[in-house]
């Protein structure tokens, strides 16, 4: 049973003179005790997917799905205060600005205690309440890996450096126990131990509480390292999506080849100092999108047909849409 | 071998004093020594606030060290006994690239204008030369001649890149300086960016310090690497040698961190 379930979704922006397709026919599934990975570069819709899923978006945005499901309820449905229900106690979401999107005014301390809920906490006199909620919210500090909660929760977020706001964002979306988590870029910036930390406590929670995640990031080596399955995203379109391994062992996009090539980690043959494999080109803008597959303008094996959109097609559990995938020989 | 950069004794002091009720703060930077030579790639890794960016800018002139002094090529590139007057030649010979690209390019005037400032002040080129010279570096760095028309909002992120790489290789240096010069790319611009390093490095024969969060590329592009922390060069040596046989607590932790990351079948490496 998939916790979340989207099929066919389609987000378009107005911008007042033209109409964007931003994401085209997005399909994303995440099981409970999953761990997904969105993967993409800028610019692909990563983000707005997840705000899409958090409800979170602008009037002149106009969300479409033939599916967008929660546990089985229809998300697009549903009444505001639901949908507000269930992202406040099932869904945890940590965004992508970490510093930018906490509360400029208030301590950390009360932020994280305004973000537990009162089913947490334990006690009935006002006093026993407020120790409860204090050493959840220390807890949760110490779990993220901050160990100096004295001075981190009585400061403010303009004071503290970026990784340790990323880890107390991360904190605010675990402190009510959710069952599915959105990490939008978690460890962006982060240096290589940080993260490693980062990524154990999200493996740890997946394996002892079976909570669901979904990793959005372009840090393929984090995602390789942890996730289940993945999501290949190029300009809003999906691109590949299956399991990881399946993914790792044999890619049949060439966007997700050229993805995998450019971290020199996983080409163990790569002599030192050596080109690195590339695609040609920059990614397009929102406003400028090529007509049919987006990757045809860099992609090495485009042609003619490559200007209509290509179907999805499956192996297995490997879908895929491309005109001409890696494991077909050239026509 | 011929040594481009000869750093010595470079020591960095930060202190605020004490006053009521709050610690004296003390940040200590140095004594640092290194050498490099013509061509080499240095790679600089460590914790956040061991001082890596803070070396960097010293390096580059940005931040005035208390102690020490940098030598480039012969010549006394920065000392503190001796406070001459910089050559104007000097000032060329060590560039760095800032870590937000995107910032650090003039938002209210054209890529050419912006190339065209550091050759204006630092050289003595007439306006057709400095035309010329600006065309050549574009096409260098894989942009066209025309992007001297155009303006920060109207680049993508690789181009973006492109252009401070352009400012920064405009005046011939023989020392580059990049500041996490991979972080906020793409994954595919990254690897873009990280050849054209590499190709300009072959021709132009640049010894180019970095520092970088992502141990994958320094792996892969540099000779040597320079672990900090805490202000101090804890370890230095050949790439392979600090990947495989980390000497210090905290290169060891870095290290098996980064290689808990990577996958199964290239951990077992023959020996």
């Amino acid at each position: 049973m998939p916790l979340l379930d989207i099929k066919n979704l389609t987000l378009e922006i107005n911008t007042g003179t033209q109409v964007i397709k931003a994401l085209d026919k997005i399909n994303l599934t995440v099981n409970s005790g999953e761990i997904r990975a969105l993967v993409g570069e800028s610019g692909s819709g990563k983000s707005l997917i997840v705000q899409a899923i958090s409800g979170a978006t602008p009037p002149n945005w106009s969300i479409t799905a033939d599916r967008m499901s929660w546990n089985g309820n229809n998300l697009l449905s549903m009444s505001e205060q639901k949908r507000r229900q269930i992202l406040r106690k099932d869904i945890g979401v940590v965004f992508q600005h970490a510093i930018a999107s906490l509360d400029p005014s208030v301590t950390l301390g009360e932020q994280l205690e305004e973000s537990l809920p009162d089913q947490l906490i334990e006690g009935s006199w006002f006093w026993q309440r407020a120790q409860s909620r204090r050493k959840v919210v220390i807890n949760t500090v110490h779990k993220v890996g901050i160990k100096d909660h004295e001075q981190y929760l009585r400061a403010y977020p303009h004071q503290i450096p970026t990784d340790i706001g990323q880890k107390l964002m991360l904190a605010m979306a675990l402190i009510s126990q959710p069952k599915m988590l959105i990490a939008d870029d978690p460890t962006r910036g982060m240096e290589t131990t940080t993260k490693v930390q980062v990524l154990k406590l999200l493996s740890r929670l997946n394996q002892t509480r079976s909570l669901g995640i979904l990793f959005v990031s372009h840090d393929l080596l984090a995602i390789a390292s942890m996730s289940h399955s993945m999501t290949v995203l190029y300009c809003g379109q999906t691109v590949e999506s299956g399991k990881m391994k399946h993914i790792r062992k044999r890619p049949l996009h060439p966007y997700t080849k050229a993805l995998m090539d450019s971290a020199p980690s996983f080409s163990k043959d790569l002599p030192p100092k050596s080109q690195l494999p590339t695609l040609a080109g920059t990614i397009p803008t929102l406003q400028h999108l090529p007509i049919g597959c987006r990757l045809g303008p860099r992609c090495p094996r485009a042609q003619r047909a490559c200007v209509n959109v290509p179907a999805v097609r499956k192996i297995h559990d490997h879908s895929y849409s491309c005109h001409f995938p890696l494991h077909r020989d050239k026509v | 071998m011929t040594k481009v950069l000869n750093v010595s004794g470079l020591t960095f002091r930060h202190s605020s004093k004490k006053r009521w009720l709050k610690k004296p703060e003390v940040f200590a930077l140095g004594p640092i020594d290194m050498q490099v030579t013509k061509g080499e790639t240095i790679a600089i890794i460590g914790q956040n606030r061991s001082g890596k960016s803070l070396l960097a800018k010293m390096l580059a002139g940005a931040v005035e060290p208390d102690e020490g002094h940098i030598q480039l090529q012969e010549e006394r590139y920065w000392s503190v006994k001796h406070r001459v007057a910089r050559k104007k030649a000097d000032i060329t010979g060590i560039r760095m690239i800032f870590q937000h690209n995107s910032e650090s390019i003039n938002p209210g005037i054209t890529v050419g204008q912006i190339l065209d400032e550091p050759l204006r002040l630092n050289s003595s080129m007439a306006e057709e030369e400095r035309k010329a010279l600006i065309g050549d570096t574009l096409v260098k760095v894989g942009l066209l001649r025309e992007h001297i028309y155009f303006y920060r909002h109207m680049l993508s992120d690789g181009q973006q890149q492109r252009v401070s790489l352009a400012k920064a290789i405009l005046p011939d240096p023989k020392v580059l300086i990049a500041d996490e010069p991979f972080a906020a790319l793409d994954p595919t611009i990254r690897s873009q960016t990280v050849n054209l390093i590499l190709q300009l490095q072959k021709e132009m024969g640049l010894a180019f310090i970095f520092i970088s969060h992502n141990l994958g590329i320094v792996r892969h592009i540099a000779d040597r690497v320079i672990v900090m922390d805490k202000g101090q060069i804890i370890e230095s040596g050949k790439t392979e040698t600090i990947f495989r046989w980390p000497q210090h607590e905290m290169t060891k932790k870095l290290v098996m961190s980064y290689q808990s990351l990577i996958p199964q079948q290239t951990m077992r490496e023959p020996d």
